[in-house]
C-alpha cells in the first residue's frame, strides 16, 4: 500500500508556472560549480537552521543537516536544480549585504528570516505548467531544495524523528483510534 | 550451431521425483506441496540465495542510516529505470528487485515488468493483500463470450483456498460478498476514525457497497511457528519476526523440513527438454548464473513457476520438431492474452472532524471497496464489461505529506510539521483487464542476454474496455467521498505503464479446448501432461482482485492432482 505515497507524492507536488527566460534555462544545465559548495558549509549550517530552528527540540545544525544537505546536492540532484542551488548560494550573502550590511552568519534570527523571505518569494514554483513538467524542465528553486532537504533531513535524522516527532521503531501493535493528548508529535514513520 | 557442451555424466545424480522451476509465492507452494506429498523435489531458482531473517539485511533500519535516507536516489533511477520506478523500491528493498541492465528485456510498447530474482522472488517484497476470486470472475468469460471459458467454477477451487489460507493466514473481516467470498480469517486489523466515517457513510448511501479493511498475509496472532506483524510496516524489507507470508518464512522451510526439498539457487532454466517419442518432458536444461555451465537436470512431473512473463519465455524458447514454436504450443496461445490491472486512478479528499483522534502503530493494509458494478442487472454499466476495486487508506497528513504544501519556515513550519496534520483519504482502483490475444509475450531472434537466452519481447496496450473504465473509476470515488462529506475532493489518473501493478498473469491459460488454451483444469499441459504451469500465466481473466492468492490455491490443487496421477501410474 506504499503505492499510495506514490499517488499522494504525485499529487503534493503542486503545480507551478509562468515564463521563464530562455537564457536563464541554459544556464542551469552548464556543469554546476561543486567546489563552491565545499567552501560554504558554514552559510549552509545557518541557512539550514533558519528553516528548522533549534526551539525546545533541537534544529537542523544539532541534526546534521548541513552535512545531508551537502550529500544530497553533491550527489542526489539533478544539474538542473544543482546550479539553481549553487546560484542561489552565491546570492545568499549579496543579498544580506545589500539590505543590511553583513553576510549571513553576522545577520540576526530576525535579519536572516527577512533575506530567507526573499528568496522564498523569489523561488516559489511557477504557475501553469503541473508541478512534474516543471521539475523535469527547470528543476527545484534554491529555497525549495534547501527546504526540502533540510526538512527530509532532518526528519530521517535520529535528532530529528526521535526528538522532533515521536517515533517507535517497533509498535507491536495497531489502534486505530486514539485521541490526541495535549501536545503530541506526529509519528516520524508510517 | 555449435553443441552444448552439457555436464549430465551419471544421470541418477540428476534426477528427481519433480522439479519446481522458480521459488516465489507460487514455487514455494509447489515446492511444498510436493515434498509434503512424498516426492524428491528439486527447486530451480535463477536467483542468489536468500534465508529468511539472516539475509534481510535492512530489515532492523532506521532511516538515519541509509546513505540518502531512503529518498528517491537517481542513480538507481538511471540504472534501474523500471524497477526503480516500483513505489516499494527503495534504499532497504532494492537488493530484492533485479537490476534493469542485467537483466534486460524489449518494450515495443512501455511495459514495466518488475521482477525480484532470487530464493522467494516476489513474495519478499509484496503488498500481501489477498481476495479470493468469486463465481462471478469464472463465469464472466462464458457469459460475455470473451476469450474461452474458465475450465473451473468457484466450488472447485474454493477448497484449496481454504487450504492454502490456513497455512499462510490472512487477517480479514468476513462480510458475506458472493462474489468477493470470504477467506479463512485471522483477526481483522482496525480500521482507523476516518476510515470507520467512510465505512459507515458508504453503508448508507449505498446499498451495495462496502468498505472493509484490506485482507492482508500479515499475521495478527502467532501462526504456523511466525509471528505475530509486529506492524511496523517495513515488510518488504524481509520480515524478521516472520510477522507475513513469504516463500522464505513459510513454504521453503516447510518443503525442507520434509527432507525431500533440494534447492538449488544461481540456476537459470533455459529450456524444458522434451521427448518425441514418449511425448513426454524428460526434465529442464539449466544454465549457471555464475559459471555459465549447463547442466541437464530429469524428473517425473515439472511444475513451471517463474512468473508469468519469464514461464512463458522458456516455453517459447523449448523448441522441437513436434513443438517448433515452444513446448505445448499447439494452440499458438503461449505469451498471448498477457494482462495486468490497471490502477493509479481515484480520488482523494481531506476530512475535517476528528482533530482530537490519532492512531498508533504502522499498519501494512489499507481498507478495501469491493467491485460494486456488473455485479447484478441493476448495476450494469453501458460503458464496460467488468469492474474495479478500489484498495484505500484514511492517515493524518504528517511532516511528509506537509512540508511541500506548508509555506515559510522557521519556527512555524516546525511546528506544523511536528503536529498530525489533516485526515485526508486515498482510494485507488484496480481494474479488470480483459484477455487479448496479441497483448503478447514472444522471444526475440536475434538479440540475446548474457547467457544467450533470447531476450522477451511485450507488447501490451489497454484498450476500449479499460478505458472505458477510467471516468467511472475517478468519478466513484469522488462521489463516495463527497458524500460522506470530505472536502477538497480531488480525482486523479495517473498513466503508468502497464505491467505497473505487478499483476502479470494470462500467457498459458487454463482452458477446455486444447486448440484455444495451454492448461487444462488441472493446470496440466494439453499437449504434455507432465508439466504443470500454476503461476500467473494460467489465468484465463484477470479479474480485478490481487491475484497471488489464487496462485496458491491453483497450485495446491494442481500439486495434488500430478501425484494422484502418478499414484494412478497415469504420468
Ligand atoms: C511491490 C509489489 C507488490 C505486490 N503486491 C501484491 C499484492 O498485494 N497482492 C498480490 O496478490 N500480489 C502482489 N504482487 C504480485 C505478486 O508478487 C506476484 O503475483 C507473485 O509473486 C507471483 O508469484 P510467482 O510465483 O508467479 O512469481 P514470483 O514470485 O515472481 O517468483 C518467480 C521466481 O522464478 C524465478 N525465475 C524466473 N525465471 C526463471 C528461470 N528461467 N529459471 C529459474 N528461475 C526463474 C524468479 O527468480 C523468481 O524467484 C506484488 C508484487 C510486488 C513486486
Amino acid at each position: 500500500m506504499k503505492r499510495r505515497q506514490a499517488i499522494l507524492g504525485i499529487t503534493l507536488l503542486g503545480a507551478g508556472s509562468v515564463a521563464f527566460s530562455g537564457f536563464k534555462w541554459i544556464s542551469w544545465y552548464k556543469k554546476p560549480d561543486l567546489v563552491y559548495i565545499h567552501s560554504q558549509k558554514k552559510l549552509l549550517a545557518a541557512l539550514a537552521e533558519t528553516i528548522i530552528p533549534a526551539t525546545d527540540t533541537p534544529g537542523a545544525i544539532d541534526a546534521g543537516v548541513p552535512n545531508f544537505i551537502l550529500k544530497m546536492v553533491l550527489e542526489n540532484t539533478l544539474k538542473v536544480s544543482q546550479n539553481r542551488f549553487i546560484e542561489g548560494l552565491k546570492a545568499v550573502d549579496p543579498y544580506s549585504i545589500s539590505r543590511f550590511g553583513k553576510s549571513y552568519i553576522k545577520c540576526s534570527r530576525k535579519e536572516q528570516n527577512e533575506v530567507m523571505r526573499h528568496f522564498e518569494k523569489d523561488g516559489k514554483p511557477f504557475e501553469g505548467i503541473p508541478g512534474k513538467v516543471e521539475r523535469k524542465l527547470i528543476g527545484n528553486s534554491f529555497f525549495t531544495t534547501l527546504k526540502e532537504y533540510t526538512c527530509v533531513g532532518y526528519y530521517t535524522s535520529m535528532t530529528g524523528a526521535t526528538q522532533g516527532l515521536a517515533y517507535v521503531f517497533t509498535p507491536g501493535h495497531y489502534t486505530g483510534c486514539i485521541p490526541l493528548f495535549a501536545g503530541q508529535k506526529s509519528w516520524a514513520i508510517r | 550451431m555449435t553443441p552444448i557442451p552439457v555436464k549430465n555424466n551419471g544421470k541418477e545424480l540428476y534426477t528427481y521425483d519433480a522439479i519446481v522451476v522458480g521459488s516465489g509465492i507460487s514455487g514455494g507452494w509447489a515446492a511444498k506441496e510436493l515434498c509434503e506429498q512424498g516426492l524428491k523435489t528439486l527447486v530451480l531458482e535463477r536467483g542468489r540465495n536468500v534465508e529468511h531473517i539472516t539475509d534481510y539485511p535492512t530489515s532492523e533500519k532506521s532511516a538515519w542510516e541509509f546513505p540518502y535516507r531512503l529518498s528517491t536516489v537517481l542513480q538507481d533511477r538511471r540504472q534501474s529505470p523500471v524497477q526503480s520506478s516500483c513505489p516499494v523500491y527503495n534504499e532497504a528493498t532494492k537488493h530484492f528487485f533485479v537490476n534493469d541492465q542485467e537483466h534486460p528485456y524489449i518494450q515495443e510498447k512501455p511495459f514495466s515488468w518488475i521482477r525480484g530474482y532470487q530464493v522467494g522472488g516476489r513474495s519478499l517484497t509484496w503488498a500481501r493483500q489477498c481476495y479470493r476470486l468469486g463465481e462471478l470472475d469464472f463465469e464472466a468469460n462464458a457469459k460475455d463470450g470473451i476469450a474461452v471459458d474458465w475450465p473451473i467454477r468457484y466450488r472447485e477451487i474454493e477448497p484449496w483456498y481454504d487450504y492454502v489460507e490456513k497455512f499462510v493466514g490472512i487477517s480479514g473481516q468476513a462480510e458475506g460478498i458472493p462474489h468477493l467470498p470470504d477467506s479463512q480469517f485471522l483477526p481483522p486489523m482496525e480500521l482507523n476514525c476516518v476510515e470507520t466515517h467512510l465505512k459507515q457513510q458508504i453503508r448508507r448511501h449505498y446499498k451495495d457497497r462496502i468498505l472493509t479493511i484490506g485482507r492482508v498475509a500479515n499475521l495478527t496472532r502467532g501462526w504456523n511457528g511466525r509471528g505475530p506483524c509486529q506492524h511496523r510496516n517495513l515488510c518488504n524489507r524481509g520480515c524478521p519476526f516472520g510477522g507475513y507470508f513469504s516463500s522464505n518464512s513459510g513454504t521453503l522451510p516447510a518443503a525442507a523440513h520434509t527432507g525431500n526439498l533440494t534447492l538449488r539457487p544461481d540456476s537459470i532454466v533455459a529450456e524444458v527438454l522434451y521427448d518425441e517419442r514418449k511425448n513426454r518432458a524428460t526434465g529442464v536444461r539449466v544454465i549457471d548464473a555464475h559459471t555459465h555451465e549447463v547442466t541437464d537436470y530429469y524428473a517425473r512431473i515439472i511444475f513451471l513457476n517463474a512468473s508469468t512473463i519469464a514461464t512463458a519465455s522458456i516455453l517459447l524458447n523449448s523448441v522441437s520438431s513436434r513443438f517448433p514454436n515452444g513446448l505445448g504450443n499447439s494452440s499458438d496461445q503461449v505469451g498471448r492474452n498477457l494482462m495486468d490491472h490497471f490502477m493509479m486512478g481515484g480520488a482523494q479528499g481531506e476530512f475535517e472532524g476528528f482533530q482530537d483522534q490519532y492512531y498508533s502503530g504502522r499498519r501494512p493494509t489499507g481498507f478495501y471497496v469491493p467491485r460494486f458494478r456488473n455485479i447484478s442487472p441493476e448495476t450494469r454499466s453501458k460503458d464496460y464489461l467488468r469492474g474495479f476495486g478500489y484498495q484505500g487508506r484514511g492517515e493524518r497528513a504528517e511532516w511528509g505529506e506537509l512540508y511541500r504544501g506548508t509555506s515559510g519556515f522557521g519556527e512555524s513550519l516546525k511546528a506544523t510539521l511536528a503536529t498530525p496534520g489533516p485526515w485526508n483519504v486515498v482510494m485507488g482502483a484496480w481494474g479488470e483487464t480483459l484477455p487479448y490475444d496479441d497483448n503478447r509475450v514472444t522471444i526475440d531472434t536475434q538479440e540475446r542476454d548474457q547467457w544467450g537466452l533470447p531476450l522477451v519481447r511485450v507488447n501490451f496496450k489497454y484498450r476500449e474496455n479499460e478505458i472505458n473504465m477510467r471516468p467511472d473509476i475517478k468519478n466513484s470515488a469522488a462521489e463516495m467521498l463527497e458524500k460522506a462529506g470530505f472536502k477538497k475532493v480531488e480525482k486523479f489518473y495517473f498513466d503508468q505503464p502497464p505491467g505497473s501493478a505487478i499483476h502479470e498473469m494470462g500467457t498459458a491459460r487454463m482452458g477446455r479446448d486444447p486448440k484455444t488454451s495451454v492448461l487444462n483444469a488441472f493446470n496440466q499441459m494439453h499437449d504434455v501432461k507432465n508439466v504443470y504451469i500454476t503461476d500467473g500465466s494460467c489465468m484465463t481473466s484477470s479479474a480485478c482482485q490481487n491475484p497471488s492468492l489464487t496462485y496458491m490455491a491453483l497450485t495446491a490443487r494442481a500439486c495434488a492432482h500430478a501425484v494422484s496421477e502418478m499414484k494412478k501410474l497415469n504420468l
